[in-house]
């Protein structure tokens, strides 16, 4: 199993967000935990873990003008914020199972949801903080795989 | 690619479905010829209703997900004209193999470019529909 750590969450994060979502974004401190834009999703099977993204409203307006290429400030967040910030998670958990081994184990990613979201536990987790433009996203993965452990 | 394609875009996320769709119109499919499913039981009843060159199926959806709906789809014979393509951040190779076995014309993994998306639409697998 190849072992996660900070700088290998990062770099799958940047690299789901440059593809995309055409954001570049750049390792910073973890931003503020009590944002509402947050999702999570969880995998199971022969590795287990959740991953919970975290983002500030201007990061979420950055996520939807990617997606459906408008300027953020055009970004329709209540139609489209939530829906973003599930598609990463979902993009991001994918991208952890990959490096778990996913392609030749039966590891069964779930469906991302906002409310586990908040029960996001910091200890014995990793956690990532992005910039881009000031605007802030942190992940903070959580399970088997971490390279250090807490 | 013919310009009268006839897509339908399967996938849980609205944004994700906005993305593939504007992908798709940047491959030259006509806007009025896209149709969009939420979930499996959706798409197979899209599929009911009308005739698609092809289905952008993402795998992890609710109510019915990408492998029940392509197992549903490949029971049918009257489907069979229609090319499954599936998108999805699942890389499994059993799974994969598994949808194979079922009649998947080919597989996108998320993320893609969306230039990417444009060009397996424009691709020969698709053509073959043509």
């Amino acid at each position: 199993m190849s072992n996660l750590d900070h700088n290998a969450l990062c770099r799958m994060v940047t690299a789901v967000l440059e593809r995309t979502m055409f954001i570049f974004a750049e390792p910073a401190q973890p931003g503020p935990a009590d944002s509402k834009w947050a999702s999570s999703i969880s995998f199971s099977g022969a590795y287990n873990g959740s991953v919970t993204v975290r983002a500030s409203e201007g990061f979420v307006r950055q996520l939807v003008g990617g997606f459906v290429s408008v300027e953020p400030q055009q970004a329709d967040l209540a139609k489209f914020g939530q829906d973003a910030m599930n598609e990463l998670a979902n993009l991001v958990g994918g991208q952890i199972v990959a490096a778990l081994g996913g392609e030749d184990r039966p590891i069964r990613l779930g469906l991302p949801d906002p409310a586990k979201a908040g029960q996001t536990k910091l200890d014995k987790a990793l956690v990532c903080g992005l910039d881009s433009m000031g605007d802030q996203l942190t992940i903070v993965y959580s399970g088997d795989g971490l390279a250090v452990a807490a | 690619m013919r310009v009268s394609t006839r897509i339908l875009i399967v996938d849980d996320s609205m944004i994700l479905r906005m993305a593939a769709k504007k992908a798709c119109v940047l491959a030259g499919v006509k806007p009025e010829n896209i149709a969009e499913a939420g979930d499996g039981k959706q798409a197979l009843a899209c599929l009911e209703k009308a005739q698609f060159d092809a289905v952008l199926l993402d795998l992890n959806m609710p109510v019915m997900d990408g492998e029940q709906f392509a197992l549903a789809w490949s029971l049918q014979p009257r489907w069979r004209e229609t090319r499954i393509f599936v998108v999805s951040t699942d890389s499994n190779k059993e799974r994969r193999d598994r949808l194979c076995t079922m009649g998947v014309a080919g597989f996108l993994s998320k993320p893609f470019e969306p230039e990417t998306l444009a060009r397996l639409i424009k691709s020969d697998a698709m053509e073959k529909v043509s």
